[in-house]
């Protein structure tokens, strides 16, 4: 049976002005204690989405509902969530440990209940939490937007590229930390245009692509759905031709120093019979089931 | 969340300057008539004085030489900045992703602001008030009244007594800061609308200055009591004893006019606003 939907979004479409449409008709849906990866290029209507979904923007139609209560800016239910949205934001003349205090008091809440000496380990700032923010690195203020997120436990995570501008070392320790709390029940809904890291730290997966769903599930049926083949040969210009004129077969590329083929009906089975039937000795077949590759495809780099 | 908002503000070294140049002016003020020996008692604004030789009257020219441009400048900048300097810092949608309403934020920042900006220009007259009693010591005020009633017709000399010129020069002060109501409101909407600090305590300064532009010229005399600097020295009639305060009556209403339409807008505009900051 499937746990109860804790964000549902129903034919999300926003518009800026009169010009460009930022989301289409977006609809998905995050269940409790899933962790979902909303993944899609810069400028696929992630940023947008995530805003609309805490209420900060105003959709042009459609509906969203955190914990079953239908969003407008500041509902009651966002003192449940925790949120780093495009980046870091904090007063620049106050030390980070202070912006954290006074974002948590500012939603009129005991401070004993920030667990914030907590956060500020996992910020792992150490002894530069006590200096002003405006001395900070970029990846240090990406830390502490992190540590402000998960202030109060939060039982929702929404998080916009958490891991970007961080060093390698600092991008697995959130994602460590992202795993962790994962695992601990949590539901998380992070953006991002780095298919590794979904692939690393979720469990689900929603494909965005100039504002439009593509595809959304589990990683694993995500990049299941989309049959692709990769095969060495003994003649790769010639299987590329044949390839390439077989009924349900979308695109033959090479890729040294065998080929790939993405399928759009035909069967890899199919390929390998036609192959060998124009006498070309076929060595491998394997599926290409990376994310990265289910991605490029969603969004159609490959055919381009 | 308004402990919170004045956490934020009282640290900030921009406070701590505004209040710095609202001690140092009246200072100067006072060190001037001191320094200046003679007996001179105006103080702008149609303010004459017998003497200078009160704390009070120093207080009094204090408020007076800062009621055109400081105070209005101090209630454009704190009423700007709140809104627009946490879009800047990108602290704005933090502000907002929390259960608390869009008029709650602003109605927050906005009276600390208020009393921010009262605070400081507070200690305009108050500076003022004590400088010159260092200097003159404390004693009645000498002033010229007009007209008649329980006054001699005509110019005369009329004497306040200090708890009267202290009572007229803390409603004078009042009078002045209630005024700002419209320097407030403009300087909010437009700091809402465009999240820009410069432009909203600009628009806040401008709406002042084309004013009295505008009040300074006779051929536009029927719209001069729509404009919100009309009626901004109808106060210095509380130490002209026999004129009438009808003015301040007016200044009031029109201030009260002036700040809450733009307020509302303000309010209006962002609740509606698409935070992208």
């Amino acid at each position: 049976m499937d746990s109860p939907a804790v964000i549902e979004v129903t034919g999300l479409t926003k518009r800026f002005g009169a010009g460009v449409l930022a989301v289409d008709d977006l609809s998905f849906t995050v269940r409790r204690g899933q962790v979902v990866g909303l993944l899609g290029p810069n400028g696929a209507g992630k940023t947008t989405t995530l805003r609309a979904l805490l209420g900060l923007i105003r959709p042009t139609s459609g509906t969203m509902a955190i914990f079953g209560e239908i969003v407008r800016p500041g509902i009651s239910v966002l003192s449940r969530v925790g949120a780093l949205v495009e980046g870091p934001g904090f007063v620049p003349h106050l030390s980070g440990r202070r912006n954290l205090e006074l974002y948590w008091r500012s939603n009129g809440r005991a401070l004993s209940e920030a667990h914030l000496e907590h956060c500020l380990d996992v910020s792992g700032l150490g002894p530069s939490a006590d200096r002003k923010v405006k001395t900070y690195s970029h990846g240090m203020r990406q830390r502490l937007g992190y540590a402000q997120a998960l202030l109060g436990r939060p039982e929702l995570l929404v998080l916009d590229e958490p891991v970007n501008g961080l060093d390698p070392r600092q991008i697995v320790e959130v994602r460590e930390s992202l795993l962790r709390i994962g695992a601990s029940g949590t539901t998380i809904l992070l953006s991002s245009h780095l298919l590794s890291e979904v692939e690393q730290t979720c469990s689900h997966v929603v494909v965005v692509h100039h504002g439009r769903l593509m595809q959304s599930g589990t990683v694993a049926e995500v990049t299941a759905s989309v049959a692709s083949a990769y095969l060495e040969v003994d003649n790769a210009g010639g299987a590329i031709a044949l390839l390439a004129a077989l009924p349900g077969v979308r695109s033959v590329e090479p890729s040294p120093p065998g080929i790939v083929v993405q399928l759009d009906g035909a069967k890899r089975s199919d390929l390998v019979a036609a192959l060998v039937g124009a006498g070309v000795r076929v060595d491998t077949v394997t599926p290409r089931r990376s994310l990265e590759d289910a991605f490029l495809d969603l969004v159609g780099e490959h055919s381009v | 969340m308004i402990a919170v908002e004045f956490a934020k503000q009282v640290r900030r070294v921009r406070t701590w300057v505004v209040a710095a140049i609202c001690i140092v002016i009246p200072f100067l003020i006072g060190l001037g008539f001191e320094l200046g020996g003679n007996n001179n008692a105006n103080g702008g604004n149609g303010l004459n004085f017998v003497t200078h030789q009160s704390g009070i009257v120093i207080g009094i020219f204090a408020l007076s030489f800062s009621s055109v441009l400081l105070i209005p400048i101090v209630f454009a900048i704190f009423a700007g900045e709140p809104i627009a300097s946490e879009a800047r810092w990108g602290s704005l949608r933090y502000l907002l992703v929390r259960p608390v309403t869009r008029p709650r934020v602003l109605g927050s920042k906005l009276g600390v602001s208020i009393v921010l900006a009262v605070g400081t220009t507070l200690l305009i007259p108050i500076t003022g008030t004590i400088v010159g009693i260092a200097f003159f010591g404390l004693h009645p005020v000498h002033t010229f009244g007009i007209g008649t009633g329980s006054y001699v017709s005509g110019s005369s000399v009329v004497t306040l007594p200090i708890a009267s010129a202290l009572g007229r020069l803390l409603l004078a002060t009042a009078y002045t800061l209630f005024s700002m109501l419209s320097v407030v409101g403009i300087a909010t909407l437009v700091g809402v609308a465009t999240e820009n600090a410069l432009a909203a305590m600009s628009s806040g300064i401008g709406l002042y200055i084309v004013s009295a532009i505008l009040d300074a010229l006779s051929g536009l005399s029927r719209i001069h009591p729509l404009l919100p600097v009309h009626y901004l020295e109808a106060w210095t009639n509380l130490f002209v004893p026999g004129t009438s305060l009808q003015g301040m009556l007016h200044g009031v209403i029109s201030a009260g006019i002036w700040g809450v339409v733009p307020l509302l807008l303000a309010f209006r505009v962002f609740q509606r606003k698409d935070v992208l900051c």
